[in-house]
């Protein structure tokens, strides 16, 4: 053995910066520099009464908000503010983002957390007097919280900019608007001009992702400080007793939002859009507000009592100070308030369920944020996300059916009747029907086209077998018995079905074969929808009997829509 | 002559009063700046009026309120689409004439819906409307906003306007 080998006497030990470096010293050395020692202090406040479990409620909501922190950071790495944009940024994180559905439950779930959380902690402080001199501030800071944590909540909902956001801020703005004389301006400011517009999301995103995290941190920040300054020497240490108990009270919370986003996704409903029919239910925590709006009018229902509500809980330690209890009073001024919410909002869940108007609107927005998320994996327009819906086919026909053809064709019922009715247009039984008596005034009735005859009662056995013969010219209808077909391509030909006449004496089949009658070929086809409807009057169609006005103003893209449209009006 | 210029308590007046001036004028420049920039809203302009096409006559029954989309050019701060969805409107033919109001509920701007024949009805917060526009019960602070329509050569057109909800007297936007 050498003497390098031998631990080296201590006096060398001082002389060694690093030599020796434990814990403590680097701490002290730390402190001496940061002075980290009031920080730590703070962070360690000895507790008079000891630990409890009830007690944990404070460190649970600042640790639910440290989570809110973590998760939104993350989330603001994928989010994209904008009218076109945000709805489909977080598609990508619930649908492409690994992780990205989980992370947003927790997000979502962890708000509803945090409002529980807080409204745990607050009763807590104010039921036991916590508020007392020289505490006022601690619990005013603690009330501070409200507003922020509401904000967070208010700002959130809408940057998925869904129908669920949107409108649940439709009608929050609404709410300020309705505020006597500031109002106007306050709904102005809030929405970022005067109509819920791609400056309130831009604006709403500002606020819940700077303004409200910097607000929260003041407030936090200063109520820390003022609890530090008032604790006592007296008690057991914060750590590990009650720290143990609040970290296992935030670690059982945590399973339970990881279950919640796991087992109920938050998920994600159709995209914005202003005409959406939407029966919109703000969060659940609002949902007591709203339904006392309906015991309640306004302004006393939605400012007047919360308003009274907040200035009672305010004044809570001028209420009942130390020197002249009043603690009855003011546990009173606590729990009622809970007590009503509460009752409130298990009210507005049961209105809720015995509502059928609801219930039906909530399925039509389950179904339409369905199918946006379907059609929302082939990729979303850039121009927004809202024209998933609106530009998909069978409802964009619909509409362009509506603003243009319903003036002249019934279908379900409505429209004009000028033309044939075309509900469960191409379809077998509409096709019958037409074979058997054009001129009834169901189809051709009504117009200048009255030249086919319609099919004498003997010859009716043909029907099945010419509809379907008809229906195989355009493979997208699906003709599907080949039998069936054959057969009435048979009858197509045969002269005896209708006093010497055959349907093909008229009705050209080849390729531009102008005949009497329009050419079948294709009959029913896109191809032959999209050249029937710009030019119906052509001599392959109708020619100068025709009456319907080509449709001449419709883009490509339009006409494909209305053809969609056209040809889902029967069952294939 | 032999006292000092300035005593330190003169000096500190000085600082003192520097240092307010100082803080004035910069809150006056970020103040007003701030106001400038966080206020704009309340100098924007609305998307006003334009007259809009519905579609024709006989798409809608007579006498039964329906409720439809008007389709026009959308602006959303610097952005211009056309063909999107405006809002909403409720059409009710009588005879030739038809009757529009709009479908946005003056109490919080939720979308109204065509119960029945008879019942114009907010789903938000159950304000019931008769097919005249006119509440009949319900915490909204006015019937459902009137349109300017008429039908032009078989089609039906609307002026379409944007009311603020939430006040008893109607202000378009």
């Amino acid at each position: 053995m050498s003497e390098e080998e031998e631990p080296p006497p201590s006096s060398e030990r001082e002389e060694e910066p690093w030599a020796g470096a434990s814990p403590a010293r680097l701490r002290a050395w730390l402190d001496a520099r940061l002075g980290l020692g009031a920080f730590f202090a703070a962070l360690n406040p000895p507790l008079p009464g000891g630990p409890a479990w009830t007690r944990a409620t404070g460190g649970v909501l600042l640790a639910a908000l440290a989570l809110q922190v973590l998760t939104g950071v993350c989330l603001a790495h994928y989010y994209a503010p904008s009218t076109t944009s945000a709805w489909g940024s977080v598609w990508f994180v619930e649908h492409r983002v690994m992780g990205g559905a989980l992370l947003r439950g927790l997000h979502a779930y962890g708000a509803s957390a945090v409002v529980v959380c807080l409204g745990l902690h607050l009763v807590r402080l104010g039921w036991s007097a916590a508020y007392r001199a020289p505490r006022e501030l601690v619990w005013l800071l603690t009330l501070g919280l409200v507003p922020v944590v509401l904000g967070f909540a208010l700002t959130g909902y809408l940057l998925p900019w869904d129908q669920r956001g949107y409108w649940a801020t439709h009608v929050a703005t609404g709410i300020a608007a309705s505020t006597p004389v500031v109002g106007d301006t306050a709904a102005r400011l809030l929405r970022g001009g005067p109509e819920l517009s791609t400056l309130t999301l831009s604006r709403f995103f500002a606020l819940h992702t700077l303004v409200l995290p910097l607000s929260l941190c003041c407030v936090v920040l200063l109520g820390l400080r003022a609890r530090a300054r008032l604790a006592t020497d007296a008690g057991t240490p914060y750590w590990p007793k009650q720290g143990g108990r609040t970290l296992l009270t935030f670690a059982g919370l945590v399973a339970v939002l990881f279950a919640f986003a796991a087992l109920r996704p938050v998920g994600l409903e159709a995209p914005a859009d202003p005409s959406g029919i939407y029966s919109p239910r703000p969060e659940w925590y609002f949902a007591p507000l709203r339904q006392l709006l309906k015991f309640v009018p306004e302004p006393w229902g939605s400012v007047v009592l919360p308003g009274v509500v907040a200035l009672a809980w305010l004044g809570l330690p001028w209420i009942d100070p130390q020197a002249r209890p009043r603690r009855r009073l003011a546990q009173a001024l606590v729990a009622l308030p809970v007590l009503g919410y509460v009752l409130l909002g298990a009210a507005a869940s049961s209105a809720d369920l015995g509502d059928e108007d609801y219930q039906d609107a909530r399925a039509a927005a389950d179904a339409d944020a369905e199918l946006a998320l379907e059609l929302a994996e082939d990729g979303i327009p850039a121009a927004g996300a809202h024209l998933l819906l609106s530009r998909y086919p069978p409802r964009w026909g619909k509409r362009l059916f509506q603003l243009h053809c319903q003036r002249c064709h019934v279908v379900d019922g409505r429209g004009g009747l000028e033309g044939p009715e075309l509900s469960g247009y191409l379809g077998r039984a509409w096709l019958q029907g037409v074979i058997k008596d054009p001129n009834d005034p169901r189809y051709f009735g009504r117009t200048e086209i009255q030249d086919m005859p319609a099919l004498p009662p003997e010859s009716h056995h043909a029907l099945p077998a010419l509809v379907e013969f008809v229906r195989a010219q355009a493979p997208e209808l699906g003709a599907t018995n080949p039998e069936l077909v054959a057969q009435g391509e048979a009858f197509f030909w045969d002269d005896s079905l209708n006093g010497g006449e055959s349907c093909g004496s008229c009705h050209g089949l080849e390729e531009g074969e102008v005949n009497l009658g329009p050419n079948l070929r294709g009959y029913g086809s896109a191809a032959w929808l999209k050249a029937f409807l710009r030019d119906p009057g052509g001599d392959l169609f109708y020619c100068d009997v025709n009456e319907m006005p080509a449709s001449d103003e419709l883009s490509e893209a339009e006409l494909d829509a209305l053809v969609t449209y056209l040809q889902g009006l029967a069952p294939r | 002559m032999s006292e000092p210029k300035s005593n330190p308590d003169r000096r500190d007046v000085l600082s003192w009063a520097a240092v307010c001036g100082g803080a004035a004028a910069a809150a006056a420049v970020f103040g007003v700046g701030g106001v400038a920039v966080w206020g704009t809203p309340l100098v924007l302009e609305g998307s006003g009026s334009s007259w809009q096409s519905l579609g024709s006559l006989e798409r809608f029954p007579d006498g039964e309120p329906v409720k439809v989309p008007v389709i026009g050019v959308r602006r959303d701060a610097w952005s211009r689409s056309e063909d999107e969805t405006l809002g909403n409107v409720i059409v009710r033919r009588v005879g030739e004439a038809v009757h529009v109001l709009s479908a946005t509920c003056p109490h919080n701007g939720c979308d109204v819906f065509c119960r029945s024949a008879d019942s114009l009805f907010c789903p938000c917060h159950d304000s019931d409307f008769a097919p005249d526009g006119s509440v009949r019960t319900g915490p909204s602070p006015r019937g459902l906003d009137p349109l300017e329509a008429e039908v032009r050569e078989g089609e039906v057109v609307v002026r379409f306007v944007r009311f603020e909800v939430g006040t008893p007297e109607r202000r378009p936007l």
